[in-house]
């Protein structure tokens, strides 16, 4: 099979992945503010959607979109939400990990397998997904470098995000999070091997989405990421104003 | 070692039991203690035995107890027969080695300087913060930041001397936590070490150049410190570093003192930051 990349939506496939990222770095670094469990659990939950459903599912996703292989893919309702569910919780286990208590070295590791293994977890999930005729299988060493680019770009945005101050924590930790989800993305696409079949996957119970229905999903999404951001900023700036000595 | 502890406060129910909540929290053990009434309230004198390791904690966390409006402490060898009355008397400065003058917690309005009469008839002056003055400043350093040492430096005449440097402290505090506050309480909590080098060394920095070597903060023109004076003036930034940092970890209770001194010859003040 010979497939092709649109360079325009896997450039818009990164800058979702990092303003994905920020939106979901910027709610999480709240997290050890949060004043009683329900504060924090809350902040938990808020940063780990951003991030999973953010940054990592949309990226996915339009990274699919980019995708051409000649041929209509539909994708299963029910798979392609469980990955999305996949990816949130993920990585708000992993983001509890690192927000919760005192961020040490030996939380670092901990939180980034669980994101790194968010990341692979979704987007092995949604390859699954496809309903198209043919059948996908991967090389395995290829595939493990991916998980191993996804666990390491993570630890190494969690310590940004977490261990530094200024504007390497807000910046650098959100494109080396991008780089997490889009190195693990790409590097898994290099994994896979298509081959045709004639027959095409049984459908699961909850129907399948078309291109159409799906870039819609990813509008939305994006859409509230924008505001998001723009909500966050605007209401750290006006607390930074408003605090008094 | 033995450390004798004088706590004030305008509240007499339920302060025993919190001070005795502090002291076996950092692991002193109350030997003695005695409650007089003053015109300001209540002067609870402790006699404790304890590590010496522990000693700073237990000064830091008594002294910012939001029940004491202030605090002395000695630590010279007390004789097992001392009583407020026989102790040392006489007003307890900052630089005394064995001896700690406290400060008010940041927040707190503290009472004006009171006197103390002692057994003996001596007089013995707690001095605390001008908050009066300083609370009608600090708005205004706030709008300077970090353009502070002018503002800083002309509040000395408006302050008594015997005020200055528990009021220098005060202010420090303040300024430090609000600087935390807005610049630096995003993010995770960090040990000691990583808090100096990513929150304390910038936010210093800020203010005047500043190097940063393990736990202790080194500043080349402290502007409240005349070399040769042999008189530290360091409370500011003891106070900037406990503000910035005591929230910025997991145990909330930094010291900060002043190790090396350039009124005293050396080429750097020196501020050792200790958890």
């Amino acid at each position: 099979m010979i497939a092709e990349y649109n360079p325009v939506l896997v450039v818009l496939s990164f800058v979702v992945s990092v303003l994905g990222s920020f939106t979901a770095l910027q709610m999480a670094v709240a997290i050890p503010l949060a004043r009683d469990g329900d504060e924090k659990r809350n902040a938990i939950l808020k940063a780990g959607i951003a991030m999973g459903g953010g940054a990592i599912w949309s990226m996915h996703f339009i990274a699919m979109l980019a995708f051409d292989m000649g041929m209509p893919v539909a994708y299963d309702t029910f798979l392609t939400i469980l990955s999305a569910m996949i990816a949130m919780a993920a990585c708000s286990v992993g983001l509890a990990i690192a927000g919760i208590g005192l961020f040490t070295f030996e939380k670092l590791l901990p939180a980034g397998v669980f994101m790194g293994c968010g990341v692979a977890g979704m987007h092995y999930m949604g390859m699954a997904a496809m309903i198209m005729p043919m059948e996908v299988s991967y090389n395995l060493n290829i595939l493990i470098i991916s998980v191993v680019i996804g666990v390491v770009a993570s630890c190494a945005a969690l310590w940004m995000a977490f261990h530094m101050r200024g504007k390497w924590q807000m910046f650098g930790s959100s494109l080396l999070m991008g780089v997490a989800v889009c190195g693990m993305h790409y590097t898994g696409m290099a994994a896979a091997k298509y081959q045709h079949t004639d027959a095409v996957q049984n459908v699961g119970f909850m129907g399948v989405m078309q291109g159409e229905y799906l870039g819609l999903s990813i509008f939305m999404v994006m859409s509230s990421l924008l505001l998001l951001t723009l909500a966050i900023s605007s209401h750290r700036r006006k607390q930074r104003e408003q605090l008094a000595i | 070692m033995e450390v004798e502890v004088t706590v004030y406060s305008d509240r007499k129910d339920g302060l025993l039991r919190a001070m005795g909540t502090v002291v076996i929290g950092c692991g002193f053990t109350l030997l003695r203690q005695r409650m007089l009434p003053t015109p300001n309230g209540i002067e609870l004198w402790l006699n404790l035995k304890g590590e010496q390791g522990r000693l700073l904690e237990l000064e830091d966390q008594l002294s910012s107890h939001p029940l004491v409006t202030g605090f002395e402490a000695n630590h010279l060898p007390t004789a097992s027969a001392h009583t407020p009355a026989a102790r040392p008397t006489g007003a307890l400065s900052h630089t005394t080695p064995g001896n700690t003058q406290a400060y008010r917690k940041a927040g707190s309005t503290p009472p004006s300087p009171k006197i103390t009469s002692t057994g003996n008839g001596k007089r013995n002056t707690v001095a605390v913060p001008a908050t009066d003055i300083i609370e009608a400043a600090l708005p205004s350093l706030a709008r300077s930041y970090p353009r502070i040492f002018p503002q800083l430096l002309d509040l000395r005449d408006q302050i008594a001397e015997d005020q200055w440097g528990v009021s220098l402290k005060f202010i420090g505090i303040r300024v430090g936590a609000w600087v935390y506050k807005r610049d630096y309480a995003l993010g995770g909590q960090l040990d000691l070490k990583s808090a100096m080098r990513h929150i304390a060394l910038p936010a210093m920095k800020t203010l005047l150049p500043t190097e940063a070597h393990d736990y202790a903060i080194h500043v080349k023109n402290n502007p409240f410190c005349m070399p040769g004076s042999r008189c530290r003036n360091g409370e500011f930034f003891c106070g900037f570093l406990q503000g910035l940092l005591q929230d910025s970890g997991g145990s909330g209770r930094v010291v900060v003192r002043e190790i090396e001194c350039r009124s005293e010859g050396q080429k750097e003040c020196v501020f050792e930051v200790v958890d």
